[in-house]
């Protein structure tokens, strides 16, 4: 795992930190993509029989800390195509599906993404094979293929669908800005596959839910980050003829942050239920904000332009909760969890 | 005795009317637009002062004003409401030819004027400017940077911070500065405005450069070396219309997410007690506004209780957005939640970091204390 740290590590300062300011304003390039391909990284879930990297859940842990340290847009590409794209497939989907589609994704020529009226709100309904609606937020909408989870009746499918969706219009982005996302009309569109023929919005919950923990290391690459650059900045800047760090409350606010830090990381590798990935990413979303505005607060106006790199921490944190799961319906699910059924009701 | 908590009619007629203009004026696409292209409103902003909406004689009105436009879009609001920034040290420091010829042409709209303050160096610590103004045989040569300056690019002219004279020891760092009125078009004055700002986009902030500026004797305000007691008391003014600035977006975030519960029909409990909680933090922080308004508006500041209002709005602001966004979800993002959440942020920064409010409030009173005051 080391060794595996060591690599994405010396890829980020290699291929992403030079063109990281870059990605926010342009998009994540093909060139970025191919080098990720390379890597084997945007197949980083998928068997090395379908052309992917093979990770263990906790390498691929790893992969995704240091990129959303180095870009939280590249750490969320990835995410995007494993965790909520071949993940799925590999699951639900047939073998032939999964030998057709996964190597596709992992060599970067092809790329795919979700749309999940479960947090998006937009209506999507299925007959036979047609899809109808639309849905917004899609992320990474320029992606030839889509899973949707799709209404059928008072059930719910999940279909793939490759091609024939289309791009209405571009939506603001507060994260993430590497991706685009917009909202996307599935009018006349067609099931290439159906994935799941019903239970689809348990199902697809359940998906978000085993991808507690890959959150919760996107969230902490990045806290990882804004400190870093915090403790630096706090070291150098001086005010008052001493440097930042020598103020009591700056120090204090860095070190308890750096300390929350340790214990999330600490805990994050030794995850063994998806339980436990699911009480971590209660954690550390609202630890990435404050980790984040703080480090913001401690460059002061400098933080605030774009060109530092601090203000995109402060904008992605809050994007990460926004774009991977819904408040309630992820607290409900996990006192359900813990407390049992009947809890969180009302 | 009673304790009035109503607003006096002409002051609710202000705000009534802010809130008219800024609901019809501050539409999402104009809003979206000026954020997304960072774009001064120029037109917006001719607009409020045909309207009588940009007033600082009636302070209430401003600051009432404040809290109605940044409810609705706080950069846009904040771009027409701080085009007479700093208007005040001449109010209270200048002669009456230099506001006749500098704050009133910018009280009925036709100029803009700027403070500049902050340096790249030195920030919340104001005594560690660098920037010098020397004596020379016909007034004073402006050298210096300074950065992070609204309306730095739009402005006729800056209200500038130098020293005149070092400072006399490491105690009295705050001594020998100077304010002086510097024209933007002024030979050696150069502007560069910074783009890609996190929240208050329609706002225009630069970094300037003088460059052996000549400044006459007669555009010095008040007295040579009391320049840092004059910004310090602007900032005391100021402060309060960036605690009405937090409130209003506290209150913008509120309605956004009240709408939300009544047209989605939501009545999960969790959201209740959020709702709950952001409106009493936002009426807290609305009184303890009002409050320390009221003293600066009767020319009896309290700083300890202008900065709590400043720090204490901010914060306010900011965890409001956060839980009202975040309880959201991507209806929040589509909504100007996003904008808001943006926003909110720099209100902890601008007119003095919360940092140093908390500094102000703990010496206040803690020097009450020793000289054995009553604590309010």
């Amino acid at each position: 795992m080391q060794l595996l740290k060591q690599v994405v590590e010396e890829f980020s300062v290699k291929e992403i930190d030079p063109v990281a300011l870059k990605i926010e304003r342009e998009g994540v390039t093909q060139g970025i993509l191919n080098s990720l391909a390379e890597k084997g990284f945007l197949g980083a879930l998928a068997p090395v029989e379908y052309g992917g990297a093979g990770l263990d859940e906790r390498g691929y842990l790893v992969l995704l800390e240091v990129l959303a340290k180095h870009s939280p847009s590249v750490g969320m590409y990835v995410l995007l195509q494993n965790s909520l794209f071949i993940s799925p497939i590999l699951r639900y989907g047939t073998k032939e599906l999964a030998q057709e589609i996964v190597p596709g994704i992992a060599s970067g020529k092809s790329s795919g993404t979700i749309a999940n009226y479960l947090l998006s709100g937009g209506k999507i309904s299925i007959e036979g094979s047609s899809l109808s609606g639309t849905s917004d937020l899609v992320p990474n909408s320029s992606a030839q293929m889509c899973l949707v989870l799709a209404k059928s009746g008072n059930d719910s499918q999940l279909v793939l669908v490759d091609g024939g969706f289309s791009i209405v219009s571009d939506s603001r982005k507060l994260g993430f800005r590497g991706l685009r996302y917009s909202t996307v009309s599935f009018e006349g569109a067609k099931a290439k596959s159906i994935l799941l023929s019903g239970g689809g919005e348990r199902e697809v919950q359940n998906l978000y839910n085993d991808s507690s923990s890959h959150v919760s290391a996107m969230a902490l690459g990045m806290s990882e980050a804004a400190l870093d650059m915090a403790v630096s900045y706090a070291k150098d800047r001086q005010a008052f003829d001493a440097h930042l760090i020598e103020f009591q409350p700056i120090a204090f606010s860095i070190a308890r942050l750096v300390s929350e830090f340790n214990v999330y990381e600490k805990y994050l590798y030794g995850i063994s239920s998806v339980k436990e990935g699911m009480m971590l990413k209660e954690l550390v979303l609202e630890f990435s904000r404050r980790a984040s505005r703080a480090s913001l607060q401690v460059h002061g106006g400098y933080g605030y332009i774009e060109d530092s790199g601090v203000e995109r921490f402060y904008r992605d944190t809050m994007a990460l909760e926004l774009l991977t799961g819904n408040r309630i319906s992820d607290m409900s699910e996990l006192s359900k969890e813990l407390l049992g059924g009947e809890s969180a009701k009302y | 005795m009673r304790l009035d908590f109503n607003l006096p009619e002409d002051v609710e007629e202000v705000k009534q009317k802010a809130r008219k203009f800024a609901i019809e004026e501050f539409n999402d696409k104009t809003a979206s637009r000026h954020d997304l292209e960072e774009l001064y409103p120029y037109e917006l902003r001719k607009k409020a002062f045909e309207a009588g909406l940009v007033r600082i004689d009636n302070p209430w009105g401003v600051l009432l004003t404040m809290e109605e436009f940044c409810r609705v879009d706080p950069g846009l609001g904040l771009s027409i409401l701080a085009s007479v920034f700093g208007s005040e040290l001449l109010l209270l420091y200048g002669t009456d030819e230099q506001r006749q010829k500098y704050m009133e042409p910018v009280l009925n709209g036709s100029k803009i004027s700027a403070v500049a303050v902050t340096e790249p160096g030195a920030g919340s610590d104001v005594a560690g400017i660098s920037s010098k103004l020397e004596k020379s045989d016909d007034g004073f040569l402006l050298d210096g940077q300074k950065m992070f300056i609204t309306n730095g690019t739009i402005t006729d002219f800056f209200y500038v911070l130098a020293r005149t004279s070092p400072p006399p020891s490491k105690e009295k760092r705050h001594h020998g500065m100077s304010v002086a009125i510097v024209d933007r078009y002024w030979p050696g004055v150069s502007v560069n405005k910074l783009k890609g700002k996190l929240g208050m986009r329609a706002t225009d902030t630069a970094e300037i450069k003088f460059e052996g500026v000549k400044v006459p004797n007669e555009n010095i305000i008040g007295e040579i070396g009391k320049g840092f007691y004059y910004i310090m008391t602007f900032f005391n003014i100021s402060r309060v219309y960036v605690a009405a600035q937090s409130v209003g977006i506290a209150q913008g975030a509120l309605d956004e997410l009240l709408n939300y519960v009544k047209n989605s029909g939501s009545n999960e409990e969790s959201l209740q007690f959020i709702l709950a909680e952001s409106a009493s933090k936002l009426e807290a922080a609305r009184l303890l506004t009002y409050k320390a308004a009221s003293l600066v508006f009767q020319f009896n500041p309290d700083p300890a209780l202008t900065s709590m209002a400043k720090y204490f709005s901010a914060e306010v602001a900011n965890s409001v957005t956060e839980s009202a966004l975040e309880y959201m979800g991507q209806k929040g993002l589509l909504s100007r939640l996003e904008r808001l959440y943006r926003d909110s942020k720099i209100t902890e920064i601008w007119e003095g970091t919360s940092e140093i409010e908390k500094l102000v409030i703990a010496r206040t009173l803690i020097k009450r204390a020793m000289q054995g005051d009553q604590i309010a």
